[in-house]
């Protein structure tokens, strides 16, 4: 890559031109199998992440299936600025963040913290049980877990209003109420994906130089100052990019759990772009509209991950790329 | 948003591919069909002068997914040359998966549609051939009541044939063992629905000491499309059937009128005493389904027949005794006239490329209502499904029916006794009790006014405009919004494009009034 900036950038000589593309392929040929095994990769991302991308077009069109990309009329910014000027804007947008902050406050802390609870067993064959066990909810589908957490809090014989109705009298209606809606997402987030959330925690923290705990142990710190001075810091990079990556799926808010949890009653706090863009696409083949609402929230997405980026960087720590 | 346009752009590749087999196996069969081809091939039975013709079918699955190449397949194909692929779609969001399949441009030969927004401006962009012209050359489609094709008409032209079904199909269904025992009266007037909701709920029918038993259940879609529970009992009370017009062709929708408004405050009523189920705006209708058969309510306004519900209650409660009787108000039996359709079977251009491929699948189509077809589809297979006893045919095995025969029923063209049938099926006393209200209940269907009219609002926001005025009548029922509170969901309704739809239809109707 430097070589190419470096022969571009001086002037242009007929043998250094043919000296370069001739390195390239003694390059290319002799790693070949280390060109070859990056290929599958770069295939996959070109295949199903790139040429996909050339339906983002139909934000900017009036998107006919049965007229085609090549035949749909262009009409720029016209859905967005629909989007912008609908009256559900305001409420999308806010349903959509105040998720998001919930789960960047109450979700993304405890893997870190279950981590490093973990990280504290002593007893070997507990840790390994305690930890395949927390796995184990991730693998469970939402349409299953949103069924599970029905069955149990539906007011007509779930067991967690048959409770409530023995200790307080009366019944709460989970599944209906507007502030409940939040609480149940999130928690249901918890309980599904923490313990997958620790994998890449406990990993960081394997790397950890036990002679370190050593060195402190000899100086006379307890365990919270290991876990302060030591721990923290070894992980500290490994939490920041997960939190930069995790600003850039800020305003994905999960479409099948959200949408199974969504009811008549709860749809003011319930519904976001990514319930929206599907009914709107899906339901009433409004392709073109939810196409453009879809890339408003990926370049809100691009633009966090940026910018978190960039600030990691500026205090110092290493960012993404 | 990748994930979005990957997930549409992927499912439609995903359909594409599955359907481009499809398509181009139709199209060179259609070659051959076209050309008259002698048969050539080994395979060919020797009396059959063409190959037969190769069709696949999208419909909607009720049900379980019956088996490939099955037996009722097989004679299907045989009797009317086809080569008959079914492609079974889930119930649930069919109708965005027939959205999807239409953008992603690859149809089967013959997809069953529904008469909603974004499928009527499918056809306004001729993506499906308009058969109406056709129509008189096929005897059985011909023979057929006007009603039913003035139904899915769009812009006056017909786009497909529909799946018949009655236009009254709601049916007063009650444990009539319950109301016997209680020395109750079937409900007519709102007042006494309470008080049979009361009754029932307080005074334990089944007598097992629990306070577990409603009046009637209601599930998540209690107030949507054609079978809404709310449209059915408010037209019994002399109300609407989804929108009134007057003489001036003033457009109201129906829950705008006090019939309505009075079925609404009804529930709230029984709401707020916990004598409906608490949970019933997130409950399935498969959840609420079991629970009456279970025995553990009294009374639905149902569109299927008691006799099932009969069959299945008595392998719970042996004693249960099921009644049919027609829905009554205080004007006597009053229904919401439906559209007559299970859906549209209609013909995509992109699947069926010319005329002459057409007329072999309206054919196909036509033969579906020959007598032969008549028994095979209502009746299945005889020897297997039933026996001719005399002037009627009795069933045989009424499990391998509903397995085997119930799904091409339901999605294949045929209107039972009515049409056809040259010897009645033996039946309970309580199956032709139903069917005899469902009968009568055509004479008093209060037809939709708006039916086949076109509103450029409702096809654009039609959907978004329904949800907000079916979530503003559920938080009314559950008392989260008053009556002022209500008002104010009508005045947002207006505001976001009802009052222009109300105007819309009103020309629409100026115009084809006679």
């Amino acid at each position: 890559m430097k070589q190419d900036i470096v022969a571009s950038a001086g002037p242009p000589a007929i043998g250094g031109a043919d000296g370069k593309s001739g390195k390239l392929l003694k390059d290319l040929i002799r790693d070949k199998w280390l060109y070859m095994m990056l290929l599958p990769g770069v295939l996959f991302f070109l295949i199903f992440k790139y040429v996909p991308m050339y339906g983002l077009l139909m934000a900017f069109q009036d998107y006919k299936p049965f007229t085609g990309f090549m035949n749909s009329p262009w009409v720029g910014l016209k859905h967005f600025e629909r989007f912008f000027s609908e009256p559900q804007f305001g409420m999308l947008f806010r349903n959509t963040v105040i998720l998001a902050i919930y789960n960047l406050v109450f979700f993304f802390p405890l893997p870190i913290i279950l981590a490093l609870m973990m990280n504290e067993v002593r007893h070997a064959k507990f840790k390994y049980f305690v930890q395949t066990f927390v796995y184990i909810p991730h693998f469970v589908s939402w349409v299953v877990v949103v069924g599970i957490f029905y069955m149990l809090f539906t007011t007509e014989n779930g067991i967690i209003n048959e409770l409530l109705y023995r200790l307080i009298g009366d019944k709460i209606a989970f599944l209906l109420e507007p502030e409940w809606f939040r609480t149940m997402i999130i928690s249901q987030s918890i309980w599904k994906e923490v313990g997958w959330g620790t994998v890449i925690f406990l990993a960081a923290l394997a790397g950890v130089d036990l002679q370190q705990y050593e060195a402190a142990r000899i100086d006379g710190a307890g365990r919270w100052r290991q876990l302060w001075h030591i721990t923290l810091p070894a992980i500290r990079s490994t939490i920041i990019i997960l939190f930069i990556l995790r600003l850039g799926n800020f305003l994905d808010s999960g479409f099948e759990q959200i949408f199974l949890m969504l009811t008549p009653t709860n749809r003011e706090v319930g519904e976001v772009f990514d319930t929206y863009v599907y009914t709107k696409g899906m339901t009433q083949a409004q392709y073109s509209y939810s196409a453009a609402v879809g890339l408003f929230k990926s370049v809100v997405g691009l633009v966090l991950v940026l910018g978190a980026n960039w600030l990691a960087k500026r205090f110092g720590e290493e960012g993404v790329y | 948003m990748g994930k979005k346009i990957t997930l549409v752009l992927g499912s439609a590749l995903l359909a594409s591919t599955v359907l481009t087999a499809c398509s181009s196996d139709t199209n060179n069969n259609g070659q051959a069909a076209n050309g008259n081809a002698p048969a050539t091939g080994n395979n060919q039975a020797p009396a059959q002068e063409e190959k037969p013709y190769e069709i696949t079918f999208a419909s909607h699955l009720p049900g379980e997914t019956p088996a490939e190449d099955n037996p009722f397949e097989q004679a299907l194909e045989k009797y009317t040359n086809t080569e008959l692929t079914m492609q079974w779609i889930p119930n649930s969001g069919y109708d965005d998966k027939i959205n999807v399949m239409i953008a992603s441009d690859e149809l089967p030969t013959i997809v069953k549609v529904s008469y909603v927004p974004n499928i009527i401006s499918t056809m306004q962009n001729d993506i499906f051939w308009e058969i109406g012209p056709y129509l008189k050359d096929y005897k059985n489609l011909a023979a057929q009541p006007e009603t039913y094709y003035n139904n899915i008409k769009v812009d006056g032209k017909i786009y497909g044939i529909p799946v018949f079904r009655p236009v009254g199909r709601a049916v007063l269904h009650y444990r009539k063992d319950w109301f016997d025992a209680k020395s109750l009266t079937v409900p007519k007037t709102l007042d006494e629905w309470y008080n049979v909701m009361k009754a029932v709920a307080e005074g334990d029918p089944d007598q097992n000491g629990k306070r577990d038993t409603y009046g009637m259940m209601l599930d998540k879609n209690y107030n949507q499309g054609t079978a809404s529970m709310l449209t059915r009992l408010s037209v019994s009370q002399g109300g609407p059937n989804k929108w009134k017009v007057d003489d001036q062709g003033h457009f109201t929708p129906e829950f705008m009128t006090d019939e309505f408004f009075n079925t609404m405050k009804l529930f709230r009523r029984l709401y707020e005493e916990k004598l409906i189920n608490q949970d019933f705006a997130v409950s399935d209708a498969t959840t609420i389904d079991k629970a009456y058969e279970s025995g553990r309510v009294a009374v639905r306004i149902s569109g299927g027949n008691a006799q099932s519900m009969q069959t299945n209650l008595e392998k719970v409660v042996p004693t249960a005794v099921m009644d049919a009787v027609g829905l009554e108000g205080p004007q006597g039996i009053r229904v919401p006239g439906e559209n007559g359709n299970a859906g549209i079977l209609t013909v995509p251009k992109s699947s069926v490329k010319n005329e002459e491929e057409l007329k072999r699948v309206l054919t196909f189509l036509d033969q579906l209502l020959d007598k032969e077809m008549v028994n095979l589809i209502n009746k299945g297979i005889e020897g297997k499904h039933y026996k001719v006893e005399g002037d009627v045919t009795v069933p045989l095995d009424k499990d391998a029916d509903a397995k085997e025969v119930k799904p091409y029923r339901d999605v294949l063209l045929q209107r039972g006794e009515a049409y056809n049938m040259d010897r009645p099926m033996q039946q309970t006393p309580l199956f032709k009790k139903n069917n005899e209200v469902v009968t009568e209940n055509e004479k008093h269907a209060v037809p939709n006014p708006a039916l086949t009219l076109l509103s450029a609002m409702y096809t654009d926001r039609g959907a978004d405009l329904e949800l907000m005025i079916t979530d503003a009548e559920t938080k009314f029922i559950m008392g989260k919004i008053d009556e002022a509170g209500w008002q104010a969901e009508v005045e947002n309704w207006k505001n976001a494009g009802g009052a222009q739809m109300m105007e819309e239809y009103k020309e629409a109707y100026l115009k084809v009034k006679p």
